[in-house]
């Protein structure tokens, strides 16, 4: 169902691609397109007037996705991060380690103070992108995904969120930055984050969502970022995360993977795996822990097949495992 | 290709969970690398700087620099032209100077102290200084440049302002009464409390392992075990206020800072116990919030601030903060965590200006 409802907005992203050379050269196509101004675009802004346009500019995309941006807590338990709205029946991105578990009831803050239930749909442990789904029907607040891949060093970008947790009384802080590296695994910036940071929005001058906030390093320019195309390719393996169904012995955690319990109908029931097999390798290739056989798992998808290498006492097996959706 | 190399071992040596954990349990542990600087921002490229010359040029000429026993300790404003200097007062200590920027240098006295925004106004000899000129911080709104004034002719940091001024609920004796807000900067007791019947029952201490100092304690230790409070004390009351349960705490808790003095009246079995003890700095923001850059000592308890984004450093608070027009909106008050500066708005001074130049308002001393 889900990715059903998405889809109109993956060729809304499809067709700002392609607009987006166009949108730049024009100065805009479309009435709601933001203009950017010359000034954004040069390296190093060289006037007064330079400064008041990206100023002016900087505050039209403020108003503009700043009531989309939100806070997420879980309803039972500690802790907080923040999020943004992707789409009008409330789509919310975050980060995988605000939202570490799928199914579970988290409440949405908006900056007006308004209130909703999500549920976690799920997360990728590897790049920290979560997804949550609002569940109280309605018309939410939402900003765009944009292109991640065509970020360049350099370009300016603003940071949301809510450092330090949600704060009754205080607008989510707006930082300004620009790219310091290109996307990797992360797009570092230098718009400064914290912890409460995490899971909110990263934007573009186009006011697109480009990135969500992940983790720092100790320089303040060591800001890093989901580039948010992974949202666009992972879309499935979050909404619809392929299992194992595996319990793995905490005893052992780091050196090896002892099952604990194998959860009946499971994939790992269906190919023979049994309590007390240590698994030493997921298609030839060695996990050490949990978390590692974990993260090989995310790669995959629902339907594909695995060969899990499998020490039962003094054998070594070779079991085939067609990986299937989690067991509700 | 080089500078991306190091930006992925920053990744890999440096990287932190940013989920804020309001409670006592850290979800990422992590290594903080000291002296490293990271790659450079634009907020101090020399091109980037030039440009505020204009909008800074007008109040630097207001600027001074004020000093305690010969150091630089915060940066001031001329508010008179015959002498009267405002500046941050919690830094002030021993024998204070201001120098102004043609270098002259003056003896200054403390002649006005408000406690709660944390502003001292100091009296100097010198006349035809500039008097500085206030403008609403509401010309300032969330997005705007603002740039940090100091004695020459570039700001000493620049910024935007990040959330317009605003009231906060947490401030003692100021701001809204009751606002829900929980200030993960305000202070802690050290301890994990349960809910009781008759109060809050500590269950357990804070323990210091979240990162160097910034578990529970910090540098001066952690308050409840330097107040001898034991594990299944129930806390029943917090100066003259009744504790009722965990919540009562910590919203008590809340409407002090950190470093200030209570006394908790505790129930130990049979007996009812009053113990004093200094608030703790709060459980392990602390340690994300200085990574990068160094704080002020005091950062919370300010009834009114506006936020910018710009790196203040400590000893550069107190000096005026302007927009592109160059109208001051407000003085810098704390470099207050890794993503903010705070600053006092200009409408919340100037009503204070009278008293605190006409010994209304006199320091503690």
């Amino acid at each position: 169902m889900a990715t059903h409802r998405l889809r109109p907005c993956w060729l809304a992203c499809a067709m700002a691609i392609a607009l987006l050379p166009g949108l730049m050269a024009a100065g805009g196509a479309k009435a709601d397109d933001i203009r950017v101004p010359p000034a954004l675009e040069k390296v190093m802004p060289e006037s007064i007037q330079d400064l008041q346009a990206i100023e002016a500019h900087v505050k039209t995309v403020v108003a503009k996705v700043m009531p989309a941006v939100v806070n997420v807590k879980p309803q039972n338990g500690s802790g907080q991060g923040s999020g943004v709205v992707i789409t009008e029946d409330g789509y919310v991105l975050t980060a995988a380690h605000v939202i570490p578990t799928p199914d579970k009831v988290y409440t949405i803050t908006f900056p007006d103070g308004k209130q909703v239930k999500a549920k976690s749909l799920g997360s990728l442990e590897k790049p920290d992108s979560g997804l949550l789904k609002i569940t109280d029907e309605g018309k939410y607040a939402f900003c765009e995904m944009g292109i991640s891949s065509q970020l360049k060093k350099g370009q300016w970008c603003i940071a949301i969120g809510h450092p330090g947790g949600f704060k009754s009384g205080r607008t989510p802080p707006v930082r300004l930055g620009r790219v310091v590296s290109p996307p990797g695994a992360w797009i570092t910036t230098e718009a400064i984050l914290v912890a409460g940071d995490s899971g909110g929005p990263l934007f573009d001058m186009y006011g697109k969502v480009i990135g969500i906030h992940s983790r720092i390093g100790g320089p303040l320019t060591a800001n890093m970022h989901v580039p948010v195309d992974v949202y666009r390719t992972d879309w499935d393996k979050m909404t619809n995360p392929a299992r194992l169904g595996v319990v793995a012995d905490p005893d052992l955690e780091g050196k090896g993977i002892k099952v604990a319990t194998v959860v009946a109908g499971s994939p790992a029931e269906k190919a023979g795996l049994k309590v007390d097999d240590v698994i030493t390798t997921i298609n030839a290739k060695s996990v050490a822990n949990i978390g590692e056989l974990r993260a090989e798992i995310q790669k995959r998808k629902v339907g594909d097949e695995v060969t899990l290498e499998v020490r039962r006492g003094a054998e070594t097996l070779r079991l085939e495992v067609v990986l299937d959706k989690a067991i509700q | 290709m080089k500078l991306r190399s190091r930006f992925l071992l920053c990744g890999f040596v440096l990287a932190v969970g940013l989920l804020l954990i309001d409670t006592h349990f850290p979800l990422v542990a992590y290594a903080q690398q000291k002296g490293k600087q990271g790659a450079p921002s634009f907020k101090s490229d020399a091109r980037f700087l030039a440009l505020f010359h204009d909008p800074v040029a007008r109040a630097a000429k207001s600027t001074v620099r004020v000093m305690c026993d010969g150091k630089d300790t915060a940066l001031g404003v001329a508010v008179t032209a015959d002498g009267f200097i405002l500046t941050k007062a919690s830094d002030l200590t021993g024998k204070i100077t201001v120098k102004l920027a043609g270098g002259e240098e003056w003896e200054a006295a403390w002649v006005g102290h408000h406690e709660a925004h944390d502003l001292a106004m100091l009296k100097i000899d010198a006349q035809d200084l500039t008097p500085i000129e206030w403008s609403d911080s509401k010309v300032a709104p969330v997005g705007n440049f603002v740039a940090s004034v100091g004695t020459g002719s570039e700001p000493v940091a620049v910024g935007v302002v990040s959330v317009a001024a605003r009231d906060m609920p947490s401030a003692k004796g100021g701001g809204k009464k009751g606002g829900k807000g929980f200030d993960p900067k305000g202070p802690s007791l050290g301890v994990a409390t349960i809910d009781d019947p008759k109060g809050a029952k500590v269950s357990q201490f804070g323990k210091g392992g979240f990162g160097k100092g910034g578990g529970f304690g910090g540098k001066g230790g952690n308050a409840a075990v330097n107040a001898k409070i034991k594990v299944d004390d129930i806390i029943i009351a917090l100066d003259d206020k009744q504790i009722k349960n965990s919540e009562t705490l910590t919203k008590e808790l809340q409407k002090h800072k950190v470093g200030d003095e209570v006394t908790l009246r505790v129930l130990r079995g049979e007996e009812e116990l009053e113990l004093k003890l200094k608030l703790n700095p709060p459980p392990m923001k602390k340690d994300q919030n200085s990574m990068g850059s160094e704080l002020s000592k005091r950062t919370s308890g300010f009834p009114v601030i506006l936020q910018h984004d710009s790196v203040v450093l400590p000893t550069d608070c107190g000096g005026p903060l302007v927009d592109l027009e160059g109208r001051v909106i407000g003085i810098n008050i704390a470099r207050a965590g890794r993503v903010e500066s705070h600053a006092i708005p200009s409408e919340a001074i100037r009503p204070l200006l009278q008293d605190l130049m006409s010994g209304k308002l006199p320091p503690k001393q």
